[in-house]
């Protein structure tokens, strides 16, 4: 098995090198080399897939580079089902914002390098399997984030977004690594492979209180859960279209990995029932609060970026529920969100890049010129409010479902959210698709591109064959959440 | 397995009409969707018969969907007695429906669009008639309202007619996702979806007598949530803001979705899970109260409006209250019976409207026709058959299951069962006074308005179309009422649950001749007195004192019941309250407000304050900063000669005589200027 692990990582040395290449050639070269060392990581990923064992517990294919004795940290990396969904589906985002750049002007081998190293974070980030390592990579995917923002964005305030962005995430952080190292300091290790380092039996439970609140502060932000979701807004505005694609799909996906991984399986489990009731009540809150406010923003992004909080505050409550329904939910609607949203906020780019304005009140009547862009996005925005028959209703009813048996009264607050994220959808997407082309904005009229159109099927195939057949997704799940429950 | 094709050849007429309507033009692709609702009409028919016949029962699973450790939902159809009963009344109207839009919609460049999203609809409400468990059913019951949402909004550069989309999508959201929490909660408490495990576990534990207070307030919680979700569906009280306005959707759209099939949806729910109603007493009496709180509002309404098919509309959800009140009153049999026959004359009568539209021009103010007798007298002959049904004339359709209701109601021998009957009688007369009312507005009184085109009867199709509504308006009640509410008939007994204390024949034996011709009394008192007073409106003399009665002195009732009981105006000042209280509380005070101090704002002022702070205190010698450097000195001086024993003290004085400076310093020193 170790085998075929090797084989990633000299993919991944090649993409080192690719990146050192692109810093020196023109751009013509760059598009391509960029496009192709992506797409032959997510074959390769995908390959993984067949031969992951899914019954086995635990992490697969994990290999050892190096190990540096005299601290203790090795430089370890492995699989398991969670990881190389997530994995997979970062690749795929990294290659859909290289695709929709691909004719772009300002810094263009500068761009290219940003996704090769996103890349190449997003792998160590889901793979290293030790805690200082995770502590590295979790921080140095700030790096390609913020530039992306600031170099790329669109307005004056992206300054200030970019400094929201990394101001919340270097305090998270912080946290972080006081509680990593309080880890190392009394157990002398951080590898994730041994149980015990975190799992909690080390700890009295008084010190487990800390490192959990100091932990979940960290991924609350990443999350966001809601007093600290300020800065996600603010950078979906200000970043462009494939910043806000790899914010919604993949940044917000790692707080939730972070809180599955190292807080519920950590030092979650010795303390989870003293605090898992204020954490589950914050969430279903957030839920309602950010729907709330998704109802009355004008920008598009903006009301895509509350229903991301709001989305991800729910497969939180789903994590919280402690029961094998609420987990599965959690999975599902995680992976769900991240194709989703991705791809709504792709679509909005589209607008943007064709008459330069995101505010909805600019808009009407663009099923008459956009009409495959309109198909799309009522898709899906039905995806959106978790319609039956895509993947993200097969995740809240099972989160639903978990909450019923866990904390049942909750469940009328987490209705009213429900309702609400119908309302700011449907408003969304009739205010601007139906009525009357408002002719000051709209010029002229270019429905989707043909590589544009190819993207999103893919993704809407995704949302609707896995809301058919949710076990494809699943049944990657399965035994990490029978070991998290045992 | 045949049964299988009844929902095949309407999913394939959907991806057919929408995929490839604009590539082998859209006459084609009409036609063989309005074929392929026809074989699937006809398979469904004899599946009917078959069913009636042997009594076999089919399953089929088509996928496993959902599979968790301790419960799995299927994919799984059910075609029980009910479920085909439903089946035949959605795809035979379903048919016709499909045959009148291919002339009603000829226009329309995209009529296929139109002819899929109907298929589509099709698709979903037979998925939620036929479906064995809560979830699938669901998927139905969201499907349903999505094809409204295509179809109410199908003409969507009107302005009203998307609000009305969006509108219907938003209050039936309302309640839907009560339904999905009463799914949940029977999920939780019975661990399937399925209704078979339901019921019979239900029965189990009913008959034990193992019922926790826990369980039991629980399975009400859930019950009372899912009759919220058919009260939403089925637009009754509170609940039927939508309907009224969905009528700006086409009207083929009206007649399948808004009459005949989609809002019959919440009875269908009722039926299926008819087990669970009938052991909470207290909550059936609730639903028939409702119901006939729904039939006696939406009736009045119906006599006060203008717009034909908003007469029309308000007609149906009065109609839908006389089935959820059979519900109520637990003879689900009979509810099913109704909506059986209603479904074929309300159609009748939405598509008779949709011809006196077409042929005055696309004008649905009933006070700009008039005198259309002489030009539609077919057209006529539908609405006047159509509206001799609704009200309950002997031999049509509905005499067979409305007045079983009304019997039902005051044979119930229980003082809420008195009250249902007079509410439903005071409905059963408006029924008859709107009816009267709109077709001498339509056909009798002089013509008004100006037509610019001369009426003519509609295209053959849609003649055709009516032709066969009409014989089936006549006879369906008939043929199925021995079936349906015949004397011990065990046909539904599969599926619906009956009264444990025997057939409800024997009740309704005793009453008395005078109540029971009662409602056909009152039928035609209204009936001519709707004939007198609007007779006297249109050719009496200009000031009589009828005409002074109606129209002056009671401008506030009519005012009220036009807009019955202000319930739009009600729930758009709530909506608008709750937007603009949430822009204050939630976007403006916290977002933009409180998070941000506490956030980013807040820490950017603090570390603004404080290196404002370190260089003052860089550039002054103060207090404060000799009693830091004196306090620092302590601490070196323990630091430095610990090894010889000094005292403890030493350090804390050092600590305290540096705090002291730097409280000096913080709160003194830094407010003079440098």
């Amino acid at each position: 098995m170790e085998y075929n692990y090797l084989f990633i990582w000299s993919i991944i040395i090649l993409l080192c090198l690719l990146i050192i290449i692109l810093s020196t050639t023109g751009y013509n070269y760059v598009r391509p080399i960029t496009l192709w060392g992506a797409q032959m990581f997510l074959s390769l990923n995908i390959l993984l897939f067949g031969i992951l064992d899914l019954a086995r517990i635990g992490f697969q294919f994990v290999y050892e580079l190096c190990r540096v004795s005299y601290v203790n940290i090795s430089y370890m990396m492995g699989f398991d089902g969670m990881s190389m969904c997530l994995l997979a589906l970062s690749t795929f985002l990294v290659i859909m914002c290289i695709i929709c750049y691909w004719h772009g002007k300002y810094q263009l081998t500068a761009y290219f390098l940003t996704m090769s190293v996103s890349v190449w974070v997003f792998h160590h980030v889901f793979t290293v399997l030790d805690l200082i390592l995770f502590y590295i990579a979790f921080e140095a995917i700030l790096t390609p984030m913020f530039i992306l923002l600031g170099v790329w964005g669109s307005r004056e305030r992206k300054v200030y977004a970019a400094y929201h962005l990394f101001l919340y995430t270097v305090l998270g952080s912080f946290f972080m690594m006081v509680a990593f190292f309080d880890i190392y300091m009394h157990t002398g290790d951080t590898s994730i492979l041994i149980q015990d380092v975190i799992s909690g039996n080390k700890y009295h439970q008084d010190r487990g209180i800390y490192v959990y609140v100091c932990l979940l502060l960290a991924f609350a932000i990443k999350i966001p859960l809601v007093p600290f979701h300020i800065w996600l807004p603010e950078a979906h505005v200000e970043a462009p279209t494939p910043g806000s694609i790899l914010l919604a799909g993949v940044l917000l996906k790692l707080g939730s990995y972070g809180l599955m991984r190292f807080v519920y399986n950590g030092p979650g489990i010795a303390t989870s029932s003293s605090l898992t009731l204020y954490l589950f009540t914050i969430a279903a809150l957030g839920f309602v609060y950010c729907s709330f406010v998704a109802w009355n923003q004008q920008d598009m992004k903006k009301i895509l970026a509350y229903s991301s909080v709001a989305h991800m505050n729910m497969a939180i409550m789903g994590l919280f529920s402690q029961n094998i329904a609420g987990l599965e939910g959690f999975g599902i609607l995680m992976l769900a969100h991240g194709f989703v949203a991705s791809a709504l906020f792709y679509l909005v780019g589209m607008v943007y890049e064709r008459y330069k304005s995101r505010l909805v009140m600019y808009y009407s009547g663009l099923v008459l010129i956009l009409p495959r862009w309109s198909w799309f996005l009522f898709i899906l925005v039905l995806g959106n409010i978790a319609f039956p028959g895509t993947v993200n209703f097969v995740g809240e009813l099972l989160i639903t479902l978990g909450i019923a048996k866990g904390f049942g009264y909750l469940i009328f607050v987490i209705y009213i959210g429900m309702v609400l994220t119908l309302i700011y959808s449907f408003f969304l997407f009739a205010r601007i698709c139906f009525g009357i082309i408002k002719e000051p904005l709209i010029r002229y009229y270019s429905d989707m591109t043909r590589i544009e159109t190819y993207l999103l099927r893919i993704l809407v195939f995704i949302v609707i064959y896995s809301g058919f057949i949710p076990e494809v997704i699943n049944k990657f799940f399965k035994i990490l959440w029978s070991s998290l429950t045992l | 397995m045949s049964t299988l094709l009844i929902l095949l050849f309407p999913l394939m007429a959907f991806v057919y009409s929408l995929f490839l309507g604009s590539i082998v033009g859209r006459q084609i692709s009409i036609v063989i969707t309005c074929g392929a609702l026809f074989i699937s009409a006809v398979i469904s028919v004899l599946g009917l018969f078959e069913i009636i016949s042997t009594g076999e029962i089919s399953r089929v699973v088509l996928i496993n969907w959902i599979t968790a450790n301790d419960f799995t939902i299927d994919w799984g159809l059910k075609f029980d007695q009910q479920a085909l009963i439903m089946c035949v009344v959605i795809t035979v109207i379903s048919a016709n429906v499909h045959i009148y839009a291919m002339d009603y919609m000829k226009q329309d460049p995209r009529s296929q669009v139109f002819s899929s999203y109907l298929s589509l609809f099709t698709l979903f409400m037979l998925i939620l008639v036929c479906a064995d468990n809560l979830v699938f059913l669901y998927v139905g019951w969201e499907g349903v309202g999505l094809a409204s949402f295509l179809l109410i909004g199908y003409w969507n550069t009107r302005y009203s007619a998307v609000k009305a989309a969006v509108k219907a999508m938003v209050t039936n959201r309302v309640s839907d996702i009560f339904f999905l929490v009463g799914i949940l909660l029977i999920m939780h408490l019975y661990g399937s979806v399925n209704f078979d495990i339901i019921t019979l576990t239900h029965l189990y534990v009913q008959q034990q007598h193992i019922v926790s207070s826990y369980h039991s307030w629980v399975l009400l919680v859930a019950c009372v949530s899912i009759f919220i979700g058919a009260v939403g569906k089925s637009a009754q009280i509170f609940m039927h803001v939508w309907l009224p306005d969905a009528m700006e959707g086409p009207t083929p759209v009206s007649a399948l979705l808004h009459a005949a099939t989609m809002v019959t949806a919440g009875v269908v729910l009722l039926i299926k899970l008819s087990w669970l109603f009938v052991s909470f007493p207290g909550l059936s009496v609730c639903i028939a109260i409702i119901g006939s709180l729904t039939g006696v509002m939406a009736s009045c309404a119906s006599v006060f409006q203008f717009d034909i098919k908003k007469v029309i509309a308000y007609s149906t959800c009065s109609q839908l209250g006389y089935m959820v009140m059979a519900c109520g009153l637990n003879y689900y049999n009979v509810a099913l019976f109704h909506l059986f026959n209603h479904a074929f004359f309300k159609a009748l009568l939405f598509l008779g409207a949709g011809s006196i539209i077409h042929a005055v021009a696309d004008e649905q103010d009933m006070r700009r026709m008039g005198g259309l007798a002489n030009f539609l007298p077919f057209t006529m002959l539908c609405i006047i058959v159509g509206s001799l049904a609704i009200m309950g004339i002997p031999f049509l359709a509905g005499f067979y299951s409305k007045d079983v209701i009304l019997e039902l109601a005051v044979s119930s021998y229980i003082i809420d069962g008195l009250f249902l009957y007079f509410m439903a009688l005071f409905a059963a007369f408006c029924t008859s006074v709107y009816s009267i009312r709109m077709l001498m507005f339509v056909f009798f009184f002089k013509p008004k308005g100006s037509h610019t085109v001369t009426p003519v009867e509609a295209d053959y199709y849609m003649t055709l179309v009516l032709a066969t509504l009409l014989v089936f308006s006549c006879i369906v009640g008939y043929i199925f009422s021995d079936y349906f509410v015949g004397f011990g008939t065990p046909a539904l007994s599969d599926s619906v649950a009956y009264l444990p204390l025997g057939y409800f024949y024997n009740n309704t034996l005793l009453v008395s001749p005078l109540v029971k011709n009662l409602p056909l009394i009152v039928s035609i008192v209204g009936w001519v007195l709707g004939l007198v007073i609007m007779y006297k409106l249109q050719f009496g003399t200009k000031y009589n004192y009828m005409r002074y009665l109606i129209l002056k002195n009671n401008y506030y009732f009519t005012t009220a019941l036009y807009n019955p009981l202000f319930f739009n105006t009600l729930y758009n000042s709530i909506f608008i309250n709750i937007y603009k209280y949430s822009y204050y509380i939630h976007t403006k005070t916290l977002d933009k407000g409180i998070w941000e101090y506490l956030g980013p704002v807040g820490i950017y002022r603090l570390l603004n304050s404080m290196s404002f702070h370190t260089r003052n205190m860089a550039n002054s010698l103060t207090l404060g900063l000799g009693l830091m450097f004196f306090g620092v000195v302590f601490i070196y001086i323990y630091l430095i000669f610990s090894a010889c024993s000094v005292q403890y003290y030493m350090f804390n004085i050092g600590i305290w005589v540096c705090l002291l400076g730097i409280v000096y310093y913080e709160f003194v020193a830094h407010n003079k200027k440098i």
